[in-house]
């Protein structure tokens, strides 16, 4: 049963249009993963779903309620981790969740134990009287997360929520999130880190230029590329003539060339790896290594748009 | 409701966790308050005015020139020293005293026909109490002049007479003189504000001064203090969370109007009380009135405050922007001064203001305890002045929670 | 190295449009506003006096109520008020309504009591924002009344004396000899009248309230852009810029006077700014020793820059130098006569007033413009000297232990 139902929503500002004509749904008790590069468009799109921007044209349905009339209800049931930290910095930990907690309608005591709850998830039980200001930013991260959980949320929206922190921080956040979802909460997760979505997500939808470009489980979409390698050679030196030869090559789907990084997109590693090498000693292009990665998330993004993600 | 106070009670505590703040909006306009208010006697204890250092070089040998330097030292409000000429110009020059007089030799003679009733007067020329020296000095000149003058038209009446014994009789009309000058002039004159009810009140330099303090800081801890922080709230994140959070954009305006407001009421306590009991300020007897004149000015500050929080982007910028309005402003509406002195073109400008209001409402109220409906002028215009920037800002969209957008920036924002 | 420091800083607050209206809009605005305001405390000309309309209530309907009212108030000061005689009621309401700004209630019986020798009472109201001009009926009125009283007063002597002597005169109740003594005395009161000089020290030389205040000014903002100065030495600190640069060949000492030698030159570019402004657009005299202007300004420059060195090192955080330097700026600036004449404050603050640079800077600022020499003001450039030495020593000292 879907829970989130999004009908043709689009934004646009000016010439720019930041969501195209998107329409998907997400089931309940899902972990949607939402992956795209900077700019696609996934924040305004966040956005859009809670409330704080108005879409240009569209619909969207949560739990049947439509955000533009039962605006208040909707945000009831949503719980948004925004993507900078939004938080007091002077005020404590536990100031914080308190106000945000109050915010949500809770009160006395049941505002306590959930305040003690989100300490806990978040791992700053013993930092709940230290303000916001002398935290470090995983610290930060995990607070900012805690804020959007006072009020048990039905779906709970995650913007990029690992930007920017320590390896234990992210470690923390993703297995709370599991943890969350386990539980039955509906996570909306948007990232650009592939390794993030492809971890945590039962369902992914992949976002490009203000569209959604592919959707589905994981297996689904990796198997746009079954059978698909990716070739990728660390070079010295780059030839754009080299690159145009490879490509022409048989077995070659894709090629691009970043910062000395060759990735090819090749139906059989096997068949064509010795050719490209001949190919690249020929032109006295120097290899520093070579990996052979099986096709992922990044492959499928490569593969649907020809760039990779991060550049 | 409870969002309302959720949202104000925090914003209170933020503002007691900046220890700037806390000193530049309690302490400094404590200062300010005292400062100011020092240069008027407290209206309790008029004895307490402290004496004007008076330096006086007496070159004439006359009994004029005598009895005039006599009278003004025995003027309550005179410290009066006997200099030489040379003492008295560097005394002035030092501060040492306010004002010198050198009465030449020839004080009281005549000289073609003019009697020489000159004095020299040194003073700094920034000097503001001297005319009160001078003016005792004059009055007290009247007076002996009236005497002698008596005295010699009786003598000439005496002569006319021929008769004798005319020292004895002279003496006796000088005694009487003094005895009815003893007893207090004719008439007297007697100044006061004119009040609601009978009591009478003298016009309260300190109270005035005071208010003038407080309803320049009041605007200072609602702009920066109060609206500032919903560009906090912007540079935070927490604008966007508090859009995202079940509570509405009327909720949350009116909690942190609410929020602005309490700051305010807490900077008012605690200047009218420092004002009542460190020094002495009579806030007069229609404090509920005083009440609601400072809580309709607290609510048009506010519209202000909001309307400028609209132009822009950080309250690093509204910090500099308040203050270069406030402070012009507030001199112009007579926060600083009466705003009697100033010309009449400048005291036109002012009623654009509305610390002119606030500050007009209140002399009504606390020195000259009027009501309600004596301030009525001052109360509407203050509050249109309010609704028409509250307006005008709550138009302006400034305050959408609409995150910033980032437009095309994709390829450099660093992950 | 110390030159590429202050370079630096200079670059920073040009870039900072905030700063420059802080530091260059908002004083030439305060001193004018300043200037127009206390416009008639330090010229010798008077105010431009509008006439204002004053009421008078008489009670007593006697002669000497009729003169004071005929003769004095609107003929006399026709100049000065428009007076309207009305019964109580009509002048209350109008005063209440601020129609007039004066209320003269003229007692029962004046007439009678004055000719009796009793005493009475006059008595002037005011409404409450016009407390200027009732200020001056007040002292108008006194003065009549003093000479009115003092007449009577040498009259009424006049005849118990003769009464007491038996002494023949001119006319059965008196009457006669009481207009003859108040008759002589009103001739002596116009006649013999104290004139005031003013001594030749200071004769023909006075300074206008805008001279005073861009003075003022000047020093205020002066202290606020060392201030700004000594955020960004702060900021450094902050964002351990400052370590880097110590990780250079640049030594403490090169690094707190290149610093230095940034807010020296900020202020001084601002000084220059607000000097010429206030000469070539209000017109102000700054005296004529050229030599002693600049080493004035130079050395308040100097102190002021060596105050905000301090500053910077006392304080943690550039909010925390900022919210405190604001502070100091301002109390010294009232307490130095910045904003209202230091003359005007009790004794004791007037001492305290000396512990301010600004009370300094003020003096000497003051002397040159009463077109004094160089040496008159080289107390003040001492004191100034010194008050920047000891900063200055403070500050680095501080930096050092850190």
């Amino acid at each position: 049963m879907s829970y989130i139902q999004i009908k043709s929503v689009s934004k646009k500002y000016g010439d720019l249009t930041a969501v195209d004509n998107i329409s998907f749904e997400i089931k309940e008790g899902e972990l949607f993963g939402l992956l795209g590069p900077n700019g696609a468009g996934k924040s305004t799109l966040i956005s859009i779903i809670t409330t704080l921007i108005k879409p240009s044209g569209g619909q969207i349905l949560v739990n049947g309620l439509d955000i533009k009339t039962k605006q208040s209800e909707v945000k009831k049931i949503l719980g948004l981790v925004p993507q900078d930290i939004a938080l007091y910095p002077t005020l404590t930990a536990g100031e914080n969740l308190a106000f945000w907690g109050k915010m949500y309608g809770l009160g006395g005591r049941l505002l306590k134990e959930r305040v003690k709850e989100a300490l806990e998830i978040a791992g700053l039980s013993d930092r709940a009287k230290n303000r916001i200001d002398s935290f470090s930013g995983g610290m930060k991260r995990r607070i900012n997360i805690a804020a959007a959980l006072l009020h048990k949320p039905k779906v709970l929206i995650m913007d990029e929520p690992t930007v920017g922190i320590d390896p234990q921080s992210r470690n923390h956040i993703l297995e709370t999130v599991q943890k969350l979802n386990k539980e039955g909460m509906t996570v909306i997760y948007t990232s650009h880190y592939m390794e993030e979505i492809e971890f945590l997500c039962s369902y992914i939808g992949i976002m490009d230029h203000g569209k959604i470009i592919a959707m589905g489980t994981k297996e689904e979409l990796r198997k746009l590329v079954s059978n698909k390698d990716v070739i990728k050679i660390k070079l010295t030196n780059e030839n754009d003539a080299v690159f145009n030869t490879i490509k022409k090559l048989d077995n070659v789907d894709n090629i691009t060339f970043i910062d000395g990084d060759l990735s090819i997109n090749t139906g059989n590693a096997d068949t064509v790896l010795a050719k490209i090498i001949s190919t690249l000693e020929n032109a006295k292009c120097k290899i520093q290594t070579i990996n052979i990665e099986q096709s992922n998330l990044e492959s499928v993004f490569l593969h649907l748009t020809g760039r990779a993600l991060r550049d | 409701m409870n969002k309302i106070i959720n949202i104000a009670v925090f914003d209170f505590k933020k503002l007691f966790r900046d220890k700037v703040a806390i000193l530049s909006m309690i302490l400094l306009p404590l200062v300010f308050t005292f400062i100011m208010s020092s240069i008027y006697p407290n209206s309790k204890d008029i004895q307490e005015i402290p004496k004007v250092g008076v330096g006086v070089t007496n070159l004439c040998s006359s009994e004029l020139a005598a009895t005039l330097v006599e009278e003004l030292r025995a003027d309550p409000s005179v410290y009066l020293l006997e200099l030489t000429e040379q003492e008295i110009l560097d005394a002035v020059k030092s501060s040492g005293i306010e004002v010198g007089f050198i009465i030449p030799e020839d004080f009281g003679q005549e000289k073609e026909d003019i009697i020489n009733y000159n004095i020299t007067v040194v003073k700094t020329p920034s000097s503001s109490g001297h005319s009160a020296i001078v003016s005792i000095l004059e009055s007290s000149f009247t007076e002996i002049i009236a005497k002698e003058g008596t005295r010699g038209y009786y003598k000439n009446k005496l002569d006319s007479l021929n008769i004798t014994e005319q020292n004895r009789i002279l003496f006796i009309l000088s005694k009487k003189f003094d005895e009815k000058i003893n007893k207090g002039s004719l008439v007297t004159v007697e100044s006061s504000v004119y009040t609601a009810g009978n009591n009478i009140k003298k016009f309260d330099g300190r109270a005035q001064s005071s208010m003038g303090i407080a309803v320049m800081f009041v605007m200072f801890i609602v702009i920066i203090g109060g609206m500032g922080t919903i560009l906090d709230d912007k540079k935070n994140n927490t604008w966007g969370r508090l859009g995202i959070s079940p509570t509405s954009f009327t909720q949350i305006m009116a909690g942190k109007i609410l929020g602005t407001f309490i700051k305010g009421w807490t900077q008012i306590i605690v200047l009218i009380l420092f004002g009542k009991f460190v020094l002495g300020v009579d806030w007069g007897n229609s404090l509920g009135t005083s009440i609601i004149v400072l809580s309709i000015y607290l609510l048009s500050v506010t519209g202000i405050g909001m309307f400028l929080a609209t132009l822009v982007k950080t309250d690093a910028q509204l910090g500099p922007l308040a203050t270069i309005i406030i402070i012009p402003t507030s001199m112009l509406s007579g926060c600083y001064w009466p705003i009697e002195i100033m010309s009449e073109t400048m005291q036109k400008i002012a009623v654009l203001f509305p610390q002119y209001w606030a500050m007009k409402a209140l002399r009504s109220t606390v020195i000259a305890n009027m009501s309600l409906s004596d301030t009525a002028i001052p109360l509407i215009i203050m509050g249109a002045m309010g609704m028409f920037f509250f307006v005008l800002s709550t138009m302006s969209g400034a305050f959408k929670h609409e995150p910033k957008q980032k437009r095309g920036k994709g390829a450099d924002v660093a992950a | 190295m110390i030159f590429n420091i202050a370079l630096k800083d200079l670059k920073v607050i040009a870039r900072d449009k905030k700063a420059l209206i802080l530091l260059l809009i908002m004083p030439i605005v305060i001193t004018f506003i300043l200037g127009a305001a206390f416009g008639s405390s330090f010229s010798k000309r008077g105010l431009d006096i509008t006439v204002f309309p004053v009421a008078v209530v008489d009670k007593d309907g006697g002669d000497q109520a009729k003169a004071f009212i005929e003769d004095f108030l609107v003929k006399d000061l026709s100049s000065l008020f428009t007076t309207q005689i009305a019964t109580e009621e009509e002048a209350f309401n109008l005063l209440n309504s601020e129609k007039v700004s004066t209320v003269i209630v003229i007692p029962e019986n004046f007439t009678d009591n004055i000719n009796n020798g009793e005493n009475s009472i006059i008595e002037i109201k005011s409404h409450i924002n016009q407390q200027f001009n009732s200020n001056l009926v007040s002292s108008v009125v006194n003065g009549y009344m003093q000479k009115l009283s003092l007449g009577n007063t040498g009259a009424n002597a006049a005849i118990e004396t003769s009464q007491e002597y038996n002494l023949p005169l001119n006319s059965e109740d008196g009457t006669f000899e009481a207009q003859g003594v108040i008759q002589e005395l009103q001739i002596r009161f116009n006649t013999d009248t104290l004139a005031f000089t003013e001594s030749n020290q200071e004769k023909n030389k006075s300074i206008s309230s805008i001279q005073y205040y861009s003075a003022a000014m000047l020093i205020m903002f002066l202290l606020f852009g060392a201030l700004r100065g000594a955020r960004m030495m702060i900021e450094e600190r902050e964002t351990r810029t400052l370590g880097r640069v110590l990780t250079t060949r640049a030594n403490i000492a090169t690094m707190v006077l290149g610093k230095f030698l940034g807010f020296f030159i900020i202020c001084t570019c601002q000084a220059l700014v607000l000097i010429l402004f206030a000469r070539f657009v209000y017109g102000v005299y700054w005296g004529s020793s050229i030599l002693g202007f600049t080493l004035l300004t130079l050395s308040t420059i100097f102190a002021g820059s060596a105050f905000a060195m301090f500053l910077s090192s006392i304080s943690k955080t550039s909010e925390a130098a900022d919210g405190l330097g604001n502070i100091l700026i301002q109390v010294f600036t009232v307490l130095g006569g910045g904003m209202i004449p230091v003359q005007l404050l009790p004794q004791f603050m007037q001492s305290l007033s000396r512990l301010t640079l600004n009370w300094w800077a003020m003096q000497g600022y003051v002397d040159l413009m009463f077109g004094r020499d160089l040496i008159t003001i080289l107390p003040s450039v001492g004191v100034l000297l010194l008050m920047g030495v000891l900063f200055l020593g403070v500050g680095i000292t501080k930096l050092r232990l850190q």
